[in-house]
């Protein structure tokens, strides 16, 4: 029965304002479900993680794996809901609107923490509709240019790009973006003028690049490795705090402009008011998962590395990275309406 | 040479790759590609044979149903049923004289007469000799041209992409059956439709009305399923049923030396031109079997013998439909870009499976590209078996009443597009869609048109303002730059030429005349 209540309220959170009279009923034998449950140990029914990006993503597949630790080890299946769409705040809204029951969990990655600033209008506050979780893991990114450019280092790009401002143009896969946001702050940190030129999805964007309709592009490491090996474009440099283990012969961009880090991190996240005994067990377990040597070894050859974190101090991370981006999406003036 | 063979090798790989799989606890391997490229091929000649239900209905209602099922599987699946309807489509038209499919409009003429002079196993024979050749002609040449096309795409920038979006929406126009101001309308509607959501440029949300989910736009697959399927089927249901079967008078199949002496000629003719006209923006295989069969009617020996069972009036347009279905996802594998609308539902099928079409496909995707290739050569060997032996069943088939068949097709569309995004929003959107369509109908405005603006305009405007923002503001881009200017002034010649009054009223004969 609590199966069926869990996907009527899936239902009425997804629902037109016309069907949600219709659907309250629904939604009452859900809380109700959900009352009866907390007597008992967390979960006694399937939980939805909901990854508000589009399926077969990144996202998605490490939600995916997840998932599937988690039903393992609580022997409860857990199951992924991808909902992509609205810079995903469709998705994101969908979870800000379930019950705070331990049944409803949000995937978010960092477009989640500029969307804070980048989104005049949301639905929604992170810090203050949701609690946080756990890290999952983080990625760095690598950025490329055109072969046929006389751009080899990353010196060369700021040199170039003063010299000429404005002259220079970056794809990015949107706006908002990690992509968008690792250039933004490129710029902002080394007070140069290149173009930002976005697509929609990273794959039209590194076509141009790789055609040489624009000059430059940030993207993730694992999915430009094979094209940095086959000359399509040529890696400049890796964003991370250490030269990257997938490209160790680039240097990073660090070590250039000092500080500079680009990233994509996952993570996890609640409804506020989730009870604290739920996320705790939830913490304890993932941390447990991604330092599996298991699952490091498999993540490293992807590009990605385990986030160690205690909730706290994920809080503050989230909190300082929200402030991070603040300060570049004003910097760039970029701002969705 | 080598390196064709080579591709074409890892493509009948993929399609022939054995894949594990559980029926009813015990696991066997089985080539599952192999298998969708069957279930493709049914489908499709299931529903060439009924009369009403298209391909772009078909596959706009299996859409969503593709979600669960592995890319190159859908997609082998996908275009099976689009060939598939070709040849189902000449068998209702040779036996029944009703046209399955409007590219088998033509072959009512000349096949249905054949038929009634007792050589309708003839006939049907050469429509399936014709399909094939023509089949693995258009195959072949899609595997040959795809590379070096792919190699030119790499060369398009976004000024050229919007060049070439141009004259493909005014080749839509140019080609489009009936009247070319209904054709410019339903464009610019589909062009408007296609605007709402959020700007990629600026993020700001156009005619979304502060509904969530209009941020994205209006999902592809409600308005392809709306305005084809449901539509269709709807004023299905108006139509009398009132069908005369012709099945007693299949007896040989076997045409004679005379009869392959008459089709050699034809076949050759039909594949080519087939060929040229499905590569062509807004063409495709109707518009190939209309032009094959008036060019047939010309330079046959026979033309007298034309409209009263000649084997050429059947031969020159089943071959170029088919080679025209073949030849129309050349522009898709290779530039990302729909030549009409059932190739727009496989950017769909493809960006549901987050695959980008576009020259990298070839690249980042070879065992899907080359797996589609593959599989459809073997498709259409699988169609001729299929055909020829089992006509008797097919037409067995016109005797299901549809209103039995279609209010179950219809029930199965709600629960697909809900299955999409899991949205009780989307099913609306289609039902407002689908009484769109019923009216587009009514009013005898083809909605072919309406989809390809509704999938190009968005392309076109992006493409506009991103060649803008490389250019700083500088519209000359799209003169200066070579490819993009020849595509201009090809789109400028098109318009010219359907401006010119003789020309105009020749249009209007041929899309009348059958």
């Amino acid at each position: 029965m609590s199966l069926a209540a869990h996907r009527l309220t899936r239902a009425a959170a997804a629902a037109p304002r016309l069907m949600r009279t219709a659907l309250a009923v629904a939604a009452g034998v859900a809380a109700f479900g959900a009352g009866t449950a907390h007597a008992q140990a967390y979960p006694n029914k399937p939980v939805r993680i909901v990854v508000p990006f589009a399926a077969g993503g990144p996202a998605d597949i490490y939600a995916r794996a997840v998932a599937q630790y988690l039903g393992d080890e609580l022997k409860q299946p857990f199951t992924v809901d991808d909902r992509p769409g609205g810079g995903s705040l469709i998705g994101t809204d969908i979870v800000a609107k379930s019950p705070p029951d331990g049944y409803n969990l949000l995937l978010i990655s960092n477009t989640h923490t500029v969307n804070e600033t980048l989104y005049a209008k949301r639905p929604f506050t992170l810090m203050k509709d949701f609690a946080p979780i756990s890290p999952i893991n983080i990625a760095y990114l690598v950025m490329v240019v055109n072969p046929s450019t006389t751009i080899k280092s990353v010196p060369d790009a700021i040199s170039q790009a003063k010299a000429a401002p404005g002259k220079l143009n970056y794809a990015s896969s949107g706006s908002g973006t990690p992509y968008h946001m690792a250039g933004e702050l490129f710029k902002a940190m080394t007070k140069v003028d290149i173009t930002h030129v976005p697509y929609k999805g990273s794959s039209g964007a590194r076509t141009d690049v790789i055609g040489g309709q624009v000059q430059m592009m940030f993207d993730s490491v694992s999915t430009m490795t094979p094209f940095i090996k086959q000359n399509k474009v040529r890696g400049i440099a890796t964003t991370g705090k250490q030269r990257d283990p997938i490209l160790p012969e680039l240097p990073t961009v660090a070590d250039t402009v000092p500080g500079y880090t680009a990233e994509i991190w996952l993570g996890l996240m609640a409804p506020a008011k989730t009870p604290q005994v739920i996320i705790d067990k939830l913490n304890g377990e993932i941390q447990k998962m991604v330092q599996t040597p298991a699952i490091r070894d498999t993540w490293a050859a992807q590009g990605a590395s385990p986030m160690v974190m205690t909730q706290n101090t994920f809080t503050k991370y989230l909190n300082d990275d929200i402030a991070k981006w603040a300060k570049v999406v004003k910097i760039s003036g970029a701002k969705v309406e | 040479m080598e390196t064709l063979i080579a591709n074409l090798s890892t493509g009948f790989g993929a399609v022939l790759a054995l894949e594990p799989l559980t029926i009813l606890g015990m696991s066997f391997n089985l080539p599952m590609n192999l298998a969708y490229c069957f279930i493709g091929a049914v489908i499709g000649t299931l529903i060439g044979v009924l009369p009403g239900l298209g391909p772009v209905a078909t596959i706009a209602m299996l859409l969503p149903a593709t979600y669960a099922l592995p890319p190159l599987g859908v997609l082998i699946m996908l275009s099976g049923i689009y060939y598939g309807a070709h040849y189902g489509g000449s068998t209702t038209a040779i036996i029944v004289n009703l046209p399955g499919e409007t590219s088998s409009v033509v072959t009512c003429i000349d096949g249905y007469q054949m038929a009634r002079r007792g050589r309708a196993g003839v006939a049907l024979s050469t429509a399936a000799i014709g399909s094939f050749v023509a089949g693995c002609a258009g195959t072949l040449l899609l595997a040959a041209f795809a590379v070096p096309l792919a190699e030119v795409a790499f060369k398009f920038g976004p000024a050229e992409y919007f060049s070439l979006m141009v004259l493909g929406l005014i080749g839509a126009v140019v080609l489009a059956s009936g009247s070319l101001i209904k054709a410019i309308a339903m464009i610019v509607l589909g062009l408007l439709g296609g605007i709402i959501g959020t700007d990629v440029n600026t993020g700001v949300s156009r005619y979304a009305f502060d509904i969530p989910e209009l941020a994205d736009g209006i999902g592809f697959v409600a308005v392809a399923m709306g305005v084809f399927g449901f539509a269709e089927v709807m004023t299905n249901l108006e139509q009398k049923e009132h069908r005369e079967v012709f099945t007693n008078k299949v007896t040989s199949m076997f045409p004679s030396k005379d009869d392959f002496k008459r089709m050699f000629a034809p076949i050759v003719r039909g594949t080519i031109l087939g060929s040229v006209l499905g590569i062509l923006p807004g063409g495709g295989a109707a518009l190939a079997s209309f032009g094959a069969y008036s060019l047939e009617k010309k330079v046959s020996k026979n033309s007298a013998e034309f409209g009263k069972g000649a084997i050429e009036g059947v031969a020159g347009p089943e071959s170029a439909n088919n080679a025209a279905a073949q030849t129309s996802f050349i522009p898709l594998l290779t530039l990302g870009i729909p030549p009409n609308a059932v190739m727009a539902l496989m950017v769909g099928a493809m960006t549901i499976h987050n695959i980008q079409p576009g020259p990298q496909v070839m690249t980042s995707n070879p065992q899907l590209f080359w797996g589609l290739i593959a599989s459809m050569w073997i498709g259409n060997l699988m169609l001729v078996i299929l055909n020829l032996p089992l006509i008797g069943m097919w037409v067995q088939l016109l005797k299901v009443p549809y209103r039995m068949l279609y209010p179950a097709i219809l029930m199965f569309c709600c629960i697909g597009v809900f299955s999409v995004n899991n949205n009780s929003f989307d099913v609306l959107i289609t039902v407002l869609f689908g009484v769109l369509g019923i009216m587009f109908i009514k009013f005898a405005s083809e909605p072919a048109p309406l989809l390809l603006g509704f999938i190009l305009g968005p392309m076109m405007e992006e493409n506009l303002r991103r060649a803008m923002l490389l250019s700083r503001g500088d519209p000359t881009v799209f003169f200066t730059r070579p490819l993009s200017l020849t595509m201009l002034i090809m789109a400028a010649a098109l318009l010219a030429i359907i401006a010119l009054p003789q020309i105009a009223k020749r249009r209007e004969e041929t899309f009348v005349e059958e």
